[in-house]
């Protein structure tokens, strides 16, 4: 079932609770792992539906995309060039963040990174290269389109979330769940670091020392 | 999807993701995760399975687990909402 506005609302709220690691524990088959490769550039944290399309070093597509992504999406641009000109400088960021998006992802270079972290949009990137992508010429055979980055398919309207553990991707259909067991998880979580706090050890609550004795579990699962 | 329908179909789900799993007579109060036939790490199969089975949407909200710990709370929490 795809989520509707409400739903969408309340998953940005919570996700502010939780972080990659936590959607990713809650189930490893439905959130991917999207693009080690890419690092945080600018902001703290990004939730939204994905806005992909792809591009050969040309800014046509990206201002397409950018013109054309609805307030809430996470702008994705995917540039197959094998040597990346940037896509995105702070005069991009700046319009992305003007008209509500939350969040800007470039499989490809980003320019003018100090500014950009004035802007208060998160963006993650794979590189950095102070020379522009000038070419606008070859405008996009679809807006959105879907885009593979790193062997992950992200589609128009998958969730990407990001943090400082990086991105993690979550088809539309499955999001509630993963949001509703991750919620969950941290809650046992939480359970967990009061019994800490309050003097049991990790050891004794896993059940280490029987497991390398070979008389139980090891009860990593809180 | 009615009570006792639910019941049977979830027990059909329970054994099939627990193969090694004695689940024939699972009761509808019965604790699901003291049996081991639910953990967290599965909860995100067993919502997508409930919404399917209840055709109703699980919203995302901070859920105790214990709405999950049996049958009975699970079709109490989401499947009286749709059924008569």
């Amino acid at each position: 079932m795809t989520t509707t506005p409400e739903d969408r609302v309340r998953i940005v709220e919570l996700f502010e609770e939780l972080g990659c690691a936590q959607l990713r524990d809650a189930s490893a088959t439905r959130t991917s792992v999207l693009a080690p490769g890419l690092r945080r550039i600018a902001g703290t944290r990004l939730a939204g539906p994905a806005f992909p399309v792809a591009t050969d070093n040309d800014m046509l597509p990206c201002l397409q995309a950018l013109a054309a992504a609805p307030p809430g999406s996470v702008l994705v641009l995917h540039n197959t060039a094998l040597e990346s000109e940037a896509l995105a400088g702070d005069i991009l960021v700046s319009a992305a963040r003007a008209q509500g998006l939350a969040g800007l992802v470039v499989d490809g270079a980003v320019r003018d990174v100090d500014s950009m972290q004035q802007i208060g949009l998160t963006v993650f990137a794979r590189t950095i290269n102070y020379v522009s992508a000038k070419t606008a010429k070859v405008p996009a055979t679809r807006v959105p389109q879907a885009v593979v980055i790193e062997g992950v398919s992200v589609g128009p309207g998958d969730w990407v979330f990001g943090d400082g553990d990086g991105l993690a991707r979550v088809e539309d259909a499955h999001v509630r769940a993963v949001l509703n067991a991750a919620l969950m998880l941290r809650a046992r979580e939480a359970e967990l670091r009061a019994r800490l706090a309050a003097g049991a050890r990790l050891d004794e609550v896993t059940g280490l020392h029987d497991f390398v004795a070979g008389r139980g579990p090891l009860r990593f699962e809180i | 999807m009615d009570e006792s329908s639910f019941y049977a179909a979830l027990a059909r789900y329970l054994r099939d993701t627990n193969p090694n799993a004695d689940v024939t007579d699972v009761s509808p109060d019965a604790n699901l995760f003291d049996l081991g036939l639910i953990d967290s790490l599965r909860m995100v199969e067993l919502v997508i399975f409930v919404e399917d089975a209840l055709a109703c949407r699980i919203p995302v909200e901070k859920h105790p687990p214990r709405v999950f710990h049996s049958m009975r709370r699970i079709f109490d929490a989401f499947g009286r909402q749709v059924s008569p």
